[in-house]
């Protein structure tokens, strides 16, 4: 019985929302340090600013059923950003290579993310990665330009777009939906 | 020149490299999609490299959160502007 009780107050205590306007809030506060380069006095606007800009980002973008998972999110970076290093590489060697080895064409990539934060995030995404750029989505799918229109570059979106779905909460909660939140 | 000088020195080297492919890429590749392509990718090189470069110079672990912090929005901005012009770019049969 005690065990239940504690269960719920934690519940209570940690309810999506409230996470969210806190993980927000620690973001809002890490730009300003960073903007105010460590400053200690600035902290007395900084408070203000900080709860302007979080009330500022939940009425543009309120808190969604599926919340970012900030610590799964960093983990991604590193990996994220060799592949745009890679991208950058290959399009500037396309670029300058006297022959222009581009043949570009679309490809339709299914996505079960909906359509939300992470489905934009994951568009930026390819627009940052070797070779893909997204152009919105339609019904079969996310509509992905490619440089070099191949199977290879699908395979390596389906295992992006997995990874990101996981830092969203978007994978293995198909119960979810019939869960009130 | 001490090795910090070198580094950064090179690291801006490379950062305009990547600038001037991305706009050699813009001015050769066929269609605006494929442009696209150069703008949002080399140019997120070629500024990574240069905040790097400018995060040396400066040699301020304050200075350098700035520089990530710029860069880090430049790059979300990038991802997303170029969602956006590609989506408005596309062609009727797309569209459809």
């Amino acid at each position: 019985m005690a065990g239940g009780r504690l269960k719920l107050k934690q519940q209570a205590v940690f309810h999506p929302v409230f996470l969210t306007v806190l993980k927000r809030a620690v973001l809002m506060a890490l730009v300003w340090l960073a903007l105010t380069g460590g400053d200690a006095q600035a902290w007395v606007y900084g408070a203000v600013a900080v709860v302007c800009a979080t009330a500022l980002s939940l009425i543009l973008l309120p808190a969604g059923p599926r919340p970012a998972r900030v610590l799964r999110l960093f983990a991604l970076f590193p990996g994220f950003l060799m592949r745009s290093i890679v991208g950058g590489v290959d399009v500037a060697w396309r670029a300058l290579h006297p022959r222009l080895p581009v043949s570009p064409g679309w490809v339709s990539q299914k996505t079960s993310m909906r359509d939300g934060p992470a489905r934009s995030l994951f568009g930026a995404e390819t627009s940052l990665l070797p070779g893909t750029l997204s152009a919105g989505c339609d019904e079969a799918g996310l509509k992905i330009h490619c440089l070099d229109a191949s199977e290879r570059t699908q395979t390596r979106l389906a295992a992006e777009e997995k990874r990101l779905a996981r830092a969203f909460s978007e994978d293995g909660d198909a119960n979810e939906e019939g869960r009130v939140s | 020149m001490s090795v910090v000088e070198l580094i950064t020195a090179a690291l801006l080297a490379i950062g305009v490299f990547f600038y001037f492919a991305g706009t050699v890429g813009i001015l050769r590749f066929p269609d605006v999609h494929s442009r696209l392509h150069a703008l949002t990718k080399a140019d997120n090189l070629g500024l990574m490299a240069i905040v790097i470069a400018a995060g040396l110079h400066f040699g301020d672990g304050w200075i350098a959160g700035k520089l990530a912090l710029i860069w880090l929005l430049a790059l979300f901005a990038a991802g997303m502007a170029a969602q956006l012009v590609a989506r408005a770019a596309l062609s009727p049969e797309h569209n459809a």
